[in-house]
Protein backbone atom coordinates (compact mmCIF):
# COMPACT_ATOMS: atom_id res chain seq x y z
CA UNK A 1 0.00 0.00 0.00
CA UNK A 2 1.69 3.17 -0.91
CA UNK A 3 1.36 6.01 1.40
CA UNK A 4 0.17 9.28 -0.12
CA UNK A 5 2.13 12.28 0.72
CA UNK A 6 -0.19 15.81 1.08
CA UNK A 7 0.31 17.83 -1.70
CA UNK A 8 0.92 21.00 0.58
CA UNK A 9 2.84 21.19 3.44
CA UNK A 10 2.02 22.56 6.76
CA UNK A 11 0.71 26.37 6.37
CA UNK A 12 3.42 29.06 7.59
CA UNK A 13 1.61 32.22 8.79
CA UNK A 14 2.86 35.79 8.14
CA UNK A 15 1.77 38.56 9.69
CA UNK A 16 1.41 41.65 7.08
CA UNK A 17 3.50 44.54 7.81
CA UNK A 18 2.69 48.08 8.07
CA UNK A 19 5.12 50.60 6.26
CA UNK A 20 4.70 54.21 5.99
CA UNK A 21 2.18 56.17 4.14
CA UNK A 22 3.11 59.85 3.51
CA UNK A 23 -0.22 60.92 5.50
CA UNK A 24 -2.00 59.08 8.25
CA UNK A 25 -1.39 55.75 9.24
CA UNK A 26 0.77 53.14 7.55
CA UNK A 27 -0.61 50.21 5.07
CA UNK A 28 -0.38 46.62 5.63
CA UNK A 29 1.35 45.08 2.77
CA UNK A 30 1.53 40.93 2.53
CA UNK A 31 5.52 40.63 2.92
CA UNK A 32 7.63 37.37 2.71
CA UNK A 33 11.22 37.42 3.69
CA UNK A 34 13.25 35.31 0.80
CA UNK A 35 16.70 34.77 -0.52
CA UNK A 36 17.77 35.19 -3.71
CA UNK A 37 20.68 33.39 -5.88
CA UNK A 38 21.83 33.31 -8.91
CA UNK A 39 24.93 31.70 -10.08
CA UNK A 40 27.38 31.88 -7.20
CA UNK A 41 25.99 35.21 -6.33
CA UNK A 42 23.65 35.38 -3.43
CA UNK A 43 22.30 37.83 -1.30
CA UNK A 44 22.10 38.14 2.42
CA UNK A 45 20.26 38.97 4.60
CA UNK A 46 16.68 38.46 2.80
CA UNK A 47 14.66 40.65 1.05
CA UNK A 48 11.26 41.78 1.49
CA UNK A 49 9.22 40.81 -1.26
CA UNK A 50 5.44 41.20 -2.01
CA UNK A 51 3.11 38.71 -2.77
CA UNK A 52 1.08 40.15 -5.29
CA UNK A 53 -2.21 38.01 -6.53
CA UNK A 54 -2.37 40.60 -9.03
CA UNK A 55 1.01 40.02 -10.85
CA UNK A 56 1.14 37.26 -13.53
CA UNK A 57 4.98 37.38 -13.70
CA UNK A 58 7.33 38.07 -10.86
CA UNK A 59 9.70 41.20 -10.66
CA UNK A 60 12.94 42.32 -9.53
CA UNK A 61 14.31 45.08 -8.88
CA UNK A 62 16.79 46.52 -11.63
CA UNK A 63 19.40 47.25 -9.14
CA UNK A 64 19.29 43.89 -7.76
CA UNK A 65 19.34 42.32 -11.28
CA UNK A 66 22.81 43.73 -11.82
CA UNK A 67 24.20 43.03 -8.47
CA UNK A 68 22.77 39.02 -9.36
CA UNK A 69 25.34 39.43 -12.09
CA UNK A 70 22.71 40.62 -14.97
CA UNK A 71 23.69 43.38 -17.28
CA UNK A 72 20.57 44.28 -18.91
CA UNK A 73 22.23 46.62 -21.42
CA UNK A 74 23.10 43.72 -22.96
CA UNK A 75 19.68 41.98 -22.98
CA UNK A 76 16.68 42.52 -25.59
CA UNK A 77 14.47 44.97 -23.86
CA UNK A 78 10.79 44.21 -24.33
CA UNK A 79 7.39 46.14 -24.66
CA UNK A 80 3.91 44.91 -23.93
CA UNK A 81 4.07 44.92 -20.50
CA UNK A 82 0.50 45.73 -19.31
CA UNK A 83 -0.21 47.18 -16.12
CA UNK A 84 -3.32 49.38 -13.57
CA UNK A 85 -0.72 52.60 -14.83
CA UNK A 86 -0.59 51.50 -18.76
CA UNK A 87 2.50 50.29 -20.54
CA UNK A 88 5.81 49.05 -19.53
CA UNK A 89 9.38 47.98 -21.00
CA UNK A 90 11.21 45.47 -19.51
CA UNK A 91 13.62 42.76 -19.54
CA UNK A 92 13.05 39.37 -19.41
CA UNK A 93 16.10 38.00 -17.00
CA UNK A 94 17.97 34.70 -19.30
CA UNK A 95 18.18 32.43 -16.65
CA UNK A 96 15.64 31.25 -13.48
CA UNK A 97 16.86 32.57 -10.20
CA UNK A 98 16.93 30.29 -6.82
CA UNK A 99 14.55 31.68 -4.27
CA UNK A 100 14.61 30.45 -0.88
CA UNK A 101 11.03 30.51 0.71
CA UNK A 102 11.55 29.80 4.41
CA UNK A 103 14.12 27.02 4.03
CA UNK A 104 13.07 25.10 1.12
CA UNK A 105 14.73 26.53 -2.55
CA UNK A 106 13.06 26.68 -6.09
CA UNK A 107 13.75 28.39 -8.88
CA UNK A 108 11.93 30.87 -10.84
CA UNK A 109 12.07 33.12 -13.78
CA UNK A 110 11.76 36.93 -13.35
CA UNK A 111 11.27 40.06 -15.24
CA UNK A 112 12.88 43.71 -14.60
CA UNK A 113 10.73 47.06 -15.36
CA UNK A 114 12.60 49.41 -16.77
CA UNK A 115 11.39 52.04 -14.44
CA UNK A 116 14.05 53.58 -11.71
CA UNK A 117 11.45 54.42 -9.13
CA UNK A 118 9.60 51.59 -7.89
CA UNK A 119 8.20 50.86 -4.95
CA UNK A 120 9.22 47.44 -4.08
CA UNK A 121 12.73 45.19 -4.27
CA UNK A 122 10.67 42.13 -5.46
CA UNK A 123 7.57 41.29 -6.56
CA UNK A 124 6.48 37.67 -6.34
CA UNK A 125 3.89 36.76 -8.78
CA UNK A 126 1.79 33.60 -10.21
CA UNK A 127 4.90 32.70 -12.16
CA UNK A 128 6.70 31.94 -8.51
CA UNK A 129 5.08 31.98 -5.21
CA UNK A 130 1.05 30.90 -6.50
CA UNK A 131 2.55 28.40 -8.45
CA UNK A 132 4.76 26.87 -5.46
CA UNK A 133 2.35 27.23 -2.78
CA UNK A 134 -1.08 27.63 -1.66
CA UNK A 135 -1.73 31.02 -0.71
CA UNK A 136 -4.70 32.66 2.11
CA UNK A 137 -5.15 36.04 2.55
CA UNK A 138 -6.70 36.61 5.73
CA UNK A 139 -6.49 40.87 5.22
CA UNK A 140 -8.90 41.34 8.45
CA UNK A 141 -7.05 39.51 10.69
CA UNK A 142 -3.93 41.08 8.92
CA UNK A 143 -1.76 37.88 8.00
CA UNK A 144 -1.41 35.46 5.29
CA UNK A 145 -0.81 31.62 5.08
CA UNK A 146 1.38 30.11 2.64
CA UNK A 147 1.29 26.39 2.33
CA UNK A 148 4.28 25.25 0.08
CA UNK A 149 3.91 22.59 -2.44
CA UNK A 150 5.98 19.34 -1.38
CA UNK A 151 6.01 17.91 -5.40
CA UNK A 152 8.31 20.79 -6.25
CA UNK A 153 11.88 21.02 -5.60
CA UNK B 1 9.74 38.28 19.58
CA UNK B 2 8.29 41.37 20.14
CA UNK B 3 8.40 43.32 16.60
CA UNK B 4 9.17 47.25 16.72
CA UNK B 5 6.84 49.25 14.80
CA UNK B 6 7.93 49.36 10.97
CA UNK B 7 6.29 52.57 10.08
CA UNK B 8 7.42 54.55 12.54
CA UNK B 9 11.08 52.94 12.29
CA UNK B 10 11.18 53.27 8.54
CA UNK B 11 9.20 57.25 8.58
CA UNK B 12 12.73 58.97 7.82
CA UNK B 13 14.04 56.90 5.21
CA UNK B 14 12.83 58.12 2.16
CA UNK B 15 14.59 56.51 -0.55
CA UNK B 16 17.53 54.22 -1.01
CA UNK B 17 17.66 50.97 0.46
CA UNK B 18 17.70 49.39 4.05
CA UNK B 19 18.13 46.69 6.22
CA UNK B 20 15.91 46.20 9.35
CA UNK B 21 16.94 44.11 12.21
CA UNK B 22 14.74 40.90 12.40
CA UNK B 23 12.78 42.55 15.70
CA UNK B 24 12.26 45.36 13.03
CA UNK B 25 13.75 47.51 15.88
CA UNK B 26 16.31 49.39 14.17
CA UNK B 27 17.68 50.05 11.24
CA UNK B 28 21.06 48.39 10.24
CA UNK B 29 22.56 50.09 7.40
CA UNK B 30 20.79 52.82 4.84
CA UNK B 31 22.65 53.45 1.48
CA UNK B 32 21.53 54.95 -1.53
CA UNK B 33 22.16 51.83 -3.60
CA UNK B 34 21.42 48.36 -3.47
CA UNK B 35 25.21 47.68 -3.29
CA UNK B 36 25.68 49.70 -0.64
CA UNK B 37 23.53 47.16 1.91
CA UNK B 38 23.82 44.28 -0.28
CA UNK B 39 25.47 40.99 1.94
CA UNK B 40 26.49 43.74 4.98
CA UNK B 41 24.58 41.55 7.38
CA UNK B 42 23.69 38.15 8.00
CA UNK B 43 20.94 38.59 9.81
CA UNK B 44 17.67 41.30 9.02
CA UNK B 45 15.69 41.99 6.17
CA UNK B 46 16.56 44.38 2.89
CA UNK B 47 14.00 46.65 1.53
CA UNK B 48 13.60 49.97 -0.69
CA UNK B 49 12.79 53.00 1.48
CA UNK B 50 9.80 55.26 0.37
CA UNK B 51 8.52 58.03 1.91
CA UNK B 52 4.96 56.70 0.90
CA UNK B 53 3.91 52.96 0.72
CA UNK B 54 0.23 53.86 -0.52
CA UNK B 55 -1.66 54.15 -3.78
CA UNK B 56 -0.04 51.31 -5.33
CA UNK B 57 -1.84 49.22 -7.60
CA UNK B 58 -0.37 46.27 -9.37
Amino acid sequence: MSVKVPLYESPIKIFYRKLPKLLGHGIDWPLIDIGLKHKSVSIDPKLLALVDSGASNSILDPEIAGYLGFDLTKLPKRSGGTSASGGYSYWALPDPISVNIYGRTYTSNFVVIDSPNQMWSCILGHDSIFRLSKILFNTPKKYFEVSLRSDIN
Amino acid sequence: MALGNLENLLRKYTSGWVVISKDQKRVLVHGKKFSDVANKFDSGYILKANKDFSNYVG
